[in-house]
């Protein structure tokens, strides 16, 4: 079964010619009549189209994201498709098979909406709930109402495997979950009769083979029910913990979360909000809600203090219960026969070697118990292998991954479908940006001449070198300090990026600036980060990639982009998110934050900002490009803007060893030429993932390199 | 005015061509508001001094320009220092305050028997001129020979053994709004006819018909009004008819200046991720989208296609420019988001801002001063191209690089 709609071209040749200009041709569908009130344009490969200019455009947004994956969301046409993830993602917040049909009907300006998409969603949503997997006392079980479906289960090798592992558990029959697994069947089957369901079937299955089940099962149009009934849990100890009275949640949270909770029991799955929407506050009510043990994860030690803090702030937890197990605070105390909150990174828990003493005893503490939620962070960075370990050891009821973007350059993306659960909800940033929750951001990329002399070097450089010399091109530089002095005497606040920790140190040496990177310590960088917040003294800091995630700036309002992590879509999104939080005039309509990148012309760096710029373009961003090197030259001010500074740096550089930075192995390392490797596979094999956004990707490919033209100069001399 | 001072080589007919009323408002609506004013000063002076003319316009630049572009017209001659208006056109002018130009065009004294309605009219001629746009966007196969000859004249076509392939002047006359093709195709019309002042007349003519009323066949050659009848511009019940009927865009084209240009449909929405939708049916629509944008989906009255790097670029190698699409862009949406049209801007500045030449190197020079008197010559000759000292690499053009490795041989020679 394939994950999305195969993509058939010319499903029928239409009669005239015209067809031939399209990939595809549906234009022998019959409208309704009062089709222009109506919202959607549905077509047979899964796409659907939805105007924004339609009265029924808010209900029908709600049900989209429900059930279909947004792909682009502009000002006036919204693109979404439908795939087998987001099918199940919709039945699992019971929407039926019959409803989404129905719906879909409803509100689609043709008569009749294509076959094969009928087909596509009976097949993806009818098997939904036959079987269940429950967590029971540190063990999983998989169970079903059904004759049959658990022996049809075992004929997947997994499930197989997974049952052979834990035959311990399997010699002892079950019986006593029996008459417990029954009532809860009869509950998610509302509506079946009781009597119909007599028996009810279950095998224990493996821990390790949990995730690969899970996978299987999809595949094989099983998926299996994971929910939560929290509130008939009376094995695990009960947390006191609730929101403060005065603690305001906003619409779209509530929305969020009414997802995970709807029919009183909690249902994994991932939540999709901007950055600086306040996605702390909804995993912080998620807890308070179900009230049991909890872990949260996260990816810094920074990251920790603020969750540990704001759970103080928003709620009423006692402060003795929540304990925070960091690489400075190994030997944390836990008591996990009361309840309690735990809050550690992903390097934390997920760490493969050996662990020290008193680390070690408080992981095995941590994966002994049943936990009732698992909160993950920023968990777009969970599918990397080390971190499938954590989702493992920490058994936990229920999982609630939050994120700002749900992308990767890789595939792996859908991997959270197996190890959290479907995407439950992903707000729409045009629309909250105009109600003010997030501030209004001007993206704006900057183009950057590279210098006769550099160019020179470039051209004929190593790669590494040439990622050096366009991030250090001088007239970038130039441009950054500008950027530096113009909104400075603005009264802005200014973070500067850069991936690059050798350029960085050169401009924190120019500039007399202060940096924060992975070797600064925790309470040097909390230094760094007060002064900036609360000082005039402070008032523009350089950050490396350390502060793309979870560094909570309020008061920053502008973010000068320098060096990036080649085409890393996520990476552009994340450092966008650092200026998010809604500013003081946000109800303004003028803009209220900027977000420059940098960019050195004819470069690789040209491509790779393309790529970078595809995520917030689909959510409706429009980045101006300007080139302001009129502007530097009429300075006489800036660092390099002497002939001879230039020659000295660029010497520098090229005498300089291999960088060592801190770039490690990720999967955002993506080149021009393996993705033009990946465009081609995906292109030939119709259904990946990576389809669509390549096709954008290529769209926007605006700068096929200068040096390749270069170079095939070269050839012809 | 475009069509008549192109048209007219010859000053005379120009002339003769002012003793027309049709002739002269046609000119008079057309040229700038500026150059219309100079023309209502004069029109009740006999003359002017030069000197004293810059005190009606804002700057001398200005009073040069209005009289470069009257000039151009031959609407005014100067004696002397004095400058008096052309007397004709005077008369012409002056006689208008009076009343309305009538339109000069003969007509029959027996009434039509098959007086067509005038919503034949627009049907037949609009499908004429639809199935000459569908010839050019290459939907319909082929177009009378006099109409292939009059596009052959306009460079819309040209000629490649049976074949007649489209030139880009035709994209670019394609995305235009339909008056300025029709103009643009009265223009050749003119041009290509043996009596310019009476097609001239005749055409100007046109405009001032009034809509659904028939004229007779006798003011202008039979080929001409052929040629109108089949591209739509003009109706005839039946190709031996010796009456037409004006086609609704003809009339006052050339004659009112105040005429509403047509609404352009708004059928385009472009977002800022570079995504065009189109709500047409129209095969013209799709066609014109398809020189510049990668189509997507047809859907019953909606196309989705996009705008890329590669579509943008071909459309440029077919010799449209970012203006160009931007104009079109703009005339059939509510409004185009500025990073889009920026970068169509930046698409084409990237184009032209690298030029490949086959070239030639020379490398190796067995020492300085052979390097340098190579480079002297190569630079004299023109076939220089780009050199570097440290190096000692020179670049020539390959075409020209004939006569510099000649140098260098018999340089060769001497030395050995």
């Amino acid at each position: 079964m394939e994950d999305r709609l195969p993509a058939k071209r010319r499903i029928r040749s239409p009669p005239e010619s015209i067809s031939k200009y399209f990939d595809f041709d549906f234009s022998n569908f019959k409208l309704k009549e009062n089709h222009q009130e109506l919202p959607l344009w549905i077509c047979s490969n899964g796409h659907i189209f939805l105007e924004t200019s339609a009265p029924s455009y808010l209900q029908i947004t709600d049900f989209l994201i429900a059930i279909a994956e947004p792909i682009s969301r502009p000002e006036h046409i919204h693109e979404y498709i439908l795939t087998r993830y987001s099918l199940y993602a919709a039945v699992s917040v019971k929407l039926e098979t019959e409803d989404i049909v129905s719906t879909l009907q409803r509100y689609s300006k043709t008569l009749e909406i294509p076959s094969s998409v009928i087909d596509f969603i009976n097949i993806n949503t009818a098997q939904y709930g036959k079987a269940k997997l429950v967590l029971k006392q540190n063990r999983y079980f998989i169970e079903s109402p059904y004759e049959n479906v658990i022996s049809d289960l075992l004929n997947i090798e997994s499930v197989r495997k997974g049952k052979e592992a834990a035959s311990d558990v399997n010699m002892e029959i079950q019986e006593s979950h029996v008459e417990d697994v029954k009532e809860e069947m009869i509950r998610i089957m509302d509506g079946e009769n009781p009597e119909d369901i007599e028996k009810v079937e279950s095998c224990c299955v493996a821990n390790e083979y949990i995730p690969q089940i899970r996978q299987d099962c999809h595949k094989e149009n099983f998926p299996l029910i994971e929910e939560y009934d929290f509130i008939k849990d009376d094995k695990s100890p009960r947390l006191e913990i609730d929101l403060k009275p005065s603690t305001h949640i906003r619409s779209y949270q509530e929305k969020s979360l009414s997802k995970m909770f709807s029919n009183g029991r909690a249902r994994s799955g991932v939540i999709v909000l901007p950055c600086g929407s306040g996605k702390t506050l909804v995993g912080i009510t998620a807890i308070c809600t179900v009230k049991k043990r909890a872990v949260i994860l996260c990816t810094s030690g920074v990251a920790v203090d603020q969750w540990k803090r704001q759970l103080e702030m928003w709620s009423t937890i006692d402060p003795a219960l929540i304990a925070c197990f960091t690489s400075q605070n190994k030997d944390c105390t836990i008591d996990v026969a009361k309840a309690c909150v735990v809050i550690s990174t992903y390097s934390m828990m997920g760490y493969g070697g050996k662990r020290s003493a008193e680390s070690a005893s408080v992981y095995e503490k941590i994966s002994r118990v049943d936990w009732g939620l698992l909160v993950m962070d920023e968990v777009q960075v969970v599918p990397a292998d080390m971190f499938r370990r954590v989702i493992f050891d920490v058994k936990s009821h229920c999982k609630l991954g939050l994120t700002a973007t749900l992308v990767r350059e890789d595939n792996r993306i859908e991997d959270l479908n197996f190890l959290i659960g479907p995407k439950l909800y992903e707000a729409n940033w045009l629309d909250m940006q105009a109600q003010g929750f997030i501030a209004k951001v001007q993206c704006i990329e900057v183009w950057c001449p590279m210098t006769a002399e550099f160019f020179q070097e470039y051209l004929n450089a190593k790669p590494r070198k040439k990622l050096l010399l366009y991030v250090a091109n001088p007239n970038k530089l130039m441009t950054c300090q500008y950027l530096v002095k113009k909104h400075e005497a603005m009264g802005d606040k200014i973070i500067i990026f850069s991936d690059n920790l050798y350029i960085m140190e050169l401009y924190s040496q120019h500039l007399k600036l202060p940096m924060i990177k992975g070797n600064v310590g925790h309470s040097e960088r909390s230094r760094i980060l007060f002064n900036f917040e609360n000082t005039n003294a402070c008032n523009t800091i350089l950050i490396s990639k350390v502060g793309d995630n979870s560094i909570d700036l309020p008061g920053a309002n502008v973010i000068i982009q320098i060096s990036s992590h080649f085409g890393s879509r996520r990476q552009e999104a994340q450092r966008l998110g650092r200026i998010l939080r809604p500013k003081i005039n946000s109800m303004d309509n003028d803009f209220n934050a900027y977000f420059y990148s940098l960019v050195s012309q004819d470069t690789q760096e040209m491509w790779y900002a393309d790529k970078r710029q595809q995520f917030l373009i689909d959510q409706g961003y429009a980045y101006k490009v300007v080139s302001l090197t009129e502007e530097i030259q009429r300075q006489n001010d800036l660092m390099f803007y002497k002939k001879e500074d230039q020659k000295t740096l660029l010497e520098k550089l090229l005498q300089a060893r291999d960088m060592d930075d801190d770039i490690q192995v990720d999967p955002d390392d993506i080149t021009p030429e393996a993705m033009s490797k990946k465009s081609a596979d995906a292109f030939s094999s119709n259904t990946s993932t990576t389809t669509s956004r390549s096709y954008q990707i290529q769209a926007h490919s605006r700068n096929r390199l200068f040096a390749d033209r270069y170079k095939k100069f070269k050839k012809n001399k | 005015m475009s069509l008549l001072t192109s048209s007219f080589k010859d000053y005379k007919e120009l002339q003769l061509a002012y003793s027309s009323p049709a002739v002269v408002l046609g000119i008079f609506r057309h040229i700038s508001l500026k150059a219309q004013h100079f023309l209502m000063i004069f029109l009740f002076l006999d003359r002017m001094d030069e000197k004293s003319l810059v005190k009606f316009a804002s700057s001398a630049t200005e009073a040069d320009e209005v009289l470069q572009e009257l000039k151009s017209l031959m609407l005014y001659t100067c004696t002397g220092g004095n400058i008096s208006m052309h007397a004709e056109v005077q008369k012409q002018l002056k006689a208008m305050l009076n009343g309305p130009i009538l339109c000069t065009l003969r007509t029959k004294s027996k009434p039509d028997k098959r007086k067509p309605t005038i919503e034949d009219i627009y049907k037949i001629t609009q499908n004429n001129w639809k199935n000459l746009i569908d010839y050019l966007i290459g939907l319909r196969e082929r177009v009378s020979v006099s109409i292939l000859r009059l596009l052959l004249h306009s460079g819309l076509v040209y000629q490649n053994g049976q074949e007649f392939p489209k030139t880009s002047e035709c994209f670019r006359f394609l995305l235009k709004p339909q008056s300025i093709q029709i103009e643009f195709l009265l223009k050749h019309i003119l041009a290509a006819s043996s009596d310019k002042v009476k097609t001239a007349v005749f055409l100007f003519n046109l405009s001032l018909a009034e809509l659904g009323r028939d004229y007779s066949t006798k003011d202008t050659n039979r080929g001409i009004i052929e040629d109108l009848t089949e591209i739509g511009l003009l109706f005839k019940c039946k190709q031996r008819s010796k009456r037409y009927y004006v086609a609704p865009p003809v009339i006052g084209l050339l004659t009112d200046s105040s005429k509403p240009i047509p609404l352009t449909e708004k059928f385009l929405t472009v977002e800022t991720n570079f995504r065009i939708y189109a709500y047409t049916q129209s095969d013209l629509h799709i066609v014109l989208l398809s020189y510049f944008l990668k189509l997507e989906y047809r859907l019953p009255g909606l196309v989705v296609g996009f705008l890329t790097r590669d579509s943008v670029c071909d459309a440029f190698k077919e010799g449209l420019n970012a203006n160009q699409i931007v104009d079109f862009l703009k005339n059939h949406s509510n409004s185009v988001p500025q990073n889009v049209s920026e970068q169509l801007y930046l698409w084409e500045k990237e184009r032209n801002r690298i030029s490949e030449y086959e070239s030639y190197m020379l490398e190796e020079f067995a020492d300085i001063s052979l390097y340098r008197s190579t480079l002297n010559f190569a630079q004299g000759s023109g076939a220089y191209l780009w050199d570097n000292f440290d190096r000692r690499v020179i670049i020539l053009h390959k075409s020209k690089a004939e006569p510099v490795l000649k140098y260098l041989q018999s340089l060769d020679r001497i030395v050995s």
